[in-house]
């Protein structure tokens, strides 16, 4: 099933164009990641499927709703957390999941039973009754994703999530988004591309309005994998190189200290050929293997290439 | 009009907690009690301000002019006070994002709007009825004689027009982010 679709979604700005023929599908239950540069349309497009952004053309449904300015049945299905989640200042934490229980319609038992299991969730019980004004950013962001998930939404929006997070509340939200996973489809839009890697089951990578390309993260690593090999020795491995220099199909065999240990990196001409061979060379030679690794590039080496030299086919 | 009553109870609840009810309430108050005070003891004040060989013409000040000259003054003062306090209502929400959070949940625009318009207007003719009434009554026993009716005409009249004023602020405040736009202050 999908629980979110885009097809030919599109906004302009006067002679920007914010989204340019979004095509997208997101199926349900995944954390879906939405990655760009600063202005790349992120946070429009959020607006577009919430709700809050009139679409110059297309046509988009998230939890079988379709997508339009005033449809309550879709903002009962969904939860939002913008970028800079705001609260009435003079409410507590606990009144503001109270407000937001009320606004979804449900019975005052459920909104009692709802609010104490959120505040439990997003680890802020013991601060529940301060006044929000009080809150630190990395509180707010916790209860803006408390407030969310209220109703239990099958499509949960997170625009940029953890920007201007420190680090402990960076690791706090992260590890909600994955403790959320298990039964909510999460379209989460970032420029922290670690935090795609780390929590996102399918990557879409944007540049100005226009998707470049939709992925799961680790078909994505592999599309992209580069053609370098690790290796460490517990013995002297001096030979060894030696012996992959005269091979046709290796290339640049060097040996580099890190952290004290030598560490062997050979690129593959023939990669195919590279995987079915070397492990059988690593075993001639004798040597005790610690580490074989092939490297597989991280998201931002993705990312950088990407939005350089744009998809490979 | 989804959700109309908890952003009404919201907005109820605001008008106390960001002490706007005290202080519309406040002001109002000391017009009820100025205007008859003012009017009784003028010409004490301008014959111990002026000179001693001044002469001064003042009619006899009557219960109609007291309470007339409180429904000018909250009119005019009323009217500031409306487009002061309902010029960010709007406004300030786009601005600060609370209204992305509130219009993500499953309530319709129109009750956002009005339940504030109804939170701010029912201040204000709450204040304005309770200053009002105090005004009849401080006249009374300062001044003597009533004129009840022309003065209850002349309240709602006043009370309408407060409304209008703080409706029209609000809708222009629905149109900025700048929270003294909607008082005609020019935006950076």
């Amino acid at each position: 099933m999908t629980a979110i679709s885009a097809k030919g979604l599109s906004k302009y700005y006067d002679n920007v164009k914010a989204v340019d023929n979004l095509n997208l599908e997101v199926p349900e239950n995944a954390v879906f990641g939405f990655l760009g540069p600063n202005g790349a349309g992120k946070t429009t497009t959020v607006k577009l499927f919430t709700g809050f952004a009139h679409p110059t053309a297309g046509e988009a449904w998230v939890a079988g709703e379709k997508v339009g300015d005033g449809n309550l049945a879709l903002k009962a299905k969904i939860g939002l957390l913008p970028d800079v989640p705001a609260f009435y200042d003079w409410m507590s934490g606990r009144d503001s999941l109270h407000f937001v229980g009320e606004l979804h319609g449900l019975a005052p038992a459920e909104i009692n039973k709802r609010t104490e299991e959120l505040l439990e969730l997003v680890e802020l019980k013991k601060h529940g009754n301060r006044r929000t004004g009080g809150y630190s950013r990395g509180m707010r962001q916790r209860l803006g994703i408390a407030q969310a998930l209220m109703n239990r939404p099958p499509v949960l929006f997170l625009d940029e999530p953890t920007s201007a997070l420190d680090p402990l509340g960076h690791r706090d939200v992260l590890n909600l988004i994955l403790r959320l996973r298990e039964n909510t489809t999460i379209f989460m839009s970032s420029h922290n591309l670690s935090d795609i890697e780390r929590v996102c089951d399918m990557v879409g990578i944007v540049n100005k309005g226009k998707l470049i390309t939709v992925s799961p993260v680790d078909a994505l690593q592999k599309k992209y994998a580069r053609s370098i090999f690790e290796m460490e020795f517990l013995e002297d491995a001096g030979q060894f190189v030696e012996s992959l220099r005269k091979i046709s199909w290796l290339a640049e065999p060097a040996v580099t200290a890190v952290n004290g240990t030598p560490v062997i990196t050979v690129r593959a001409i023939d990669i195919k050929r590279a995987r079915k061979e070397l492990p059988r060379l690593i075993g001639e030679s004798g040597l005790t293997l610690a580490r074989y690794e092939m490297m597989l590039p991280n998201i931002e080496d993705i990312f950088a290439e990407i939005i350089t030299n744009g998809d490979k086919q | 009009m989804k959700g109309f009553a908890p952003l009404f109870r919201k907005e109820m609840l605001e008008q106390f907690k960001l002490y706007r009810f005290v202080i519309v309430c406040a002001i109002f108050l000391f017009f009820a009690l100025s205007s008859p005070l003012t009017l009784k003891y003028l010409p004490n004040i301008l014959k111990m301000a002026g000179e001693q060989n001044m002469i001064i013409q003042m009619p006899t000040p009557t219960a109609f002019m007291s309470l007339s000259e409180f429904a000018g003054n909250i009119g005019q003062i009323g009217a500031l006070m409306a487009v002061l306090m309902a010029m960010g209502g709007i406004a300030n929400e786009l601005k600060s994002g609370t209204a992305i959070m509130t219009l993500s949940k499953p309530v319709s625009r129109s009750a956002f709007v009005i339940s504030k318009l109804l939170a701010v207007s029912i201040t204000f003719l709450i204040s304005m009825t309770a200053a009002s009434l105090v005004c009849l009554g401080y006249t009374v026993w300062l001044i003597q004689g009533t004129a009840v009716w022309p003065y209850v005409g002349m309240n709602l009249l006043t009370g309408l027009f407060l409304v209008f004023c703080l409706a029209v602020t609000l809708l222009f405040s629905s149109h900025t982010r700048a929270r003294w736009q909607p008082a005609g202050w020019p935006s950076a």
